[in-house]
């Protein structure tokens, strides 16, 4: 999505749900695949995600474009989130509740969904090994290492997500794969 | 292992993507109800409802009941004084929480617990709810929104047979075998009250009452019957003193 119309976008959100939902399903899948790559449970992941979003839709009305985009906003989100130890808060179990509800009467099945993905997850072995190291790292690092390396990010739109300098992301980065270097050549499986 | 090579292991992993399609839909429309009702769309007493629901769901248990109390006093303060323009504006969430409180919906469900409920649609002061059972079994509600009643429920469908012995009772009753004979047409036939013995085993119905609608030219009449006892219940034209207390229960 071009930065126009996602900035006009973002403006419509903050009283039109129908702008809402685009934004949403422009980056439901950016920030559910993020999630997943450093945390790496498909459940939880689905949990944050939701909680992202709502903590967005709470938000939207004071959010101002001022050196963020909205997608490195939403990033942003999710890593405090993720950082935040997952905190299991009572809004999201009457939401996870609400959205179980739903599929019932849908005759739609969430839990098969996460079985599925919990299988397609698992086939992932090089991925899995990785992040088994690399989450034995400082959050800092899993940061720069996962926003790099598995979501593709470029050092400036790092930069932006974390709220940091390029040149710190650059020097994260560096120590970040010595130190995983390290623990990979100590790793004992 | 080199710090280059590890830096390329890292950049040629391959991920592949997983998506939750159903998790995504799920949430967008529970996100877009929550946006629209913050968005004002929604009522200011359907936001308090949701805050009270949001409050009495408090960790805190100290503060749980102070503050469910005091949501129930703004509630009735409101309901009180604001219910003219609750009622004007919020037609279709009125509708339906009537037909979910109503002992009669849950009758017509035969113990099922309500599943899911909907206002499809009001005309005047008249809404169609739709009501749906945990098992499965789903009825229509007509609402009266002025008189705050369920004033009909509409269940199932009728057998050939059925429909036969409609014809037959109708014929019994001089009244209306008057204005058949004179051309009238029955245009419309609806369940609107199912009663069940209490002994579940027994699948015969107690009472099975039908809203038959005739029409003679320009004129429209209504005749309630218990096909199970085959009676007429009430005959009358539309509008006619009577016509629109009748199925009050």
């Amino acid at each position: 999505m071009d930065l126009d119309r996602e900035k006009c976008l973002v403006l419509r959100a903050k009283t039109d749900a129908g702008a809402f939902g685009e934004l949403y399903d422009e980056y439901y899948g950016k920030i559910y695949s993020y999630i997943l790559k450093r945390i790496a449970n498909v459940v939880i992941a689905q949990d944050i995600t939701s909680e992202v979003f709502l903590k967005a839709l709470d938000n939207i009305k004071r959010f101002e474009w001022r050196g963020i985009h909205f997608s490195a906003w939403l990033y942003r989100i999710a890593d405090n989130e993720i950082n935040n130890s997952y905190m299991h808060n009572s809004r999201l179990i009457r939401l996870k509740e609400e959205l179980e509800e739903t599929a019932r009467l849908l005759n739609i099945s969430l839990e098969q969904e996460i079985e599925q993905a919990e299988s397609h997850l698992s086939k992932q072995s090089q991925f899995l090994a990785l992040h088994k190291c690399i989450t034995q790292l400082p959050v800092k690092y899993q940061e720069v290492l996962t926003l790099k390396y598995f979501e593709k990010k470029k050092i400036r739109e790092i930069s932006l997500i974390l709220g940091k300098s390029e040149g710190t992301v650059k020097s994260l980065l560096h120590r970040g794969i010595k130190k995983l270097k390290t623990l990979i050549e100590n790793a004992t499986f | 292992m080199e710090e280059k090579d590890l830096i390329t292991k890292l950049e040629s992993i391959q991920f592949d993507e997983i998506e939750l399609r159903n998790h995504k839909t799920l949430l967008r429309a529970a996100l877009l109800e929550r946006h629209a009702m913050e968005a004002g769309d929604f009522s200011s007493i359907k936001k308090l409802l949701y805050r009270m629901k949001e409050g009495v769901a408090l960790k805190r248990r100290l503060w749980r009941p102070a503050f469910a109390g005091a949501m129930v006093v703004i509630l009735i303060i409101l309901s009180v004084f604001a219910f003219p323009s609750f009622l004007g504006r919020h037609e279709k969430a009125l509708a339906a929480e009537i037909a979910r409180s109503s002992i009669e919906v849950v009758e017509a469900l035969r113990g099922e617990e309500i599943s899911g409920i909907k206002t499809i649609a009001i005309t005047d002061d008249l809404a169609t709810v739709k009501v749906e059972g945990a098992e499965g079994g789903s009825i229509i509600v007509k609402v009266n929104l002025m008189e705050r009643i369920v004033r009909q429920i509409i269940i199932g469908e009728l057998t050939g047979s059925e429909i036969e012995k409609i014809t037959g009772i109708l014929n019994d009753e001089p009244d209306i075998f008057e204005i058949i004979n004179q051309g009238a047409v029955i245009s419309g036939l609806q369940v609107y009250k199912v009663v069940m013995p209490e002994n579940n085993e027994e699948k015969e119905p107690l009472e099975k009452r039908v809203q038959v609608t005739i029409v003679l030219e320009a004129k429209k009449y209504d005749a309630d019957i218990d096909i199970i006892s085959g009676k007429v219940l009430w005959f009358g034209e539309v509008g006619s003193p009577g016509w629109s207390e009748r199925h009050i229960w």
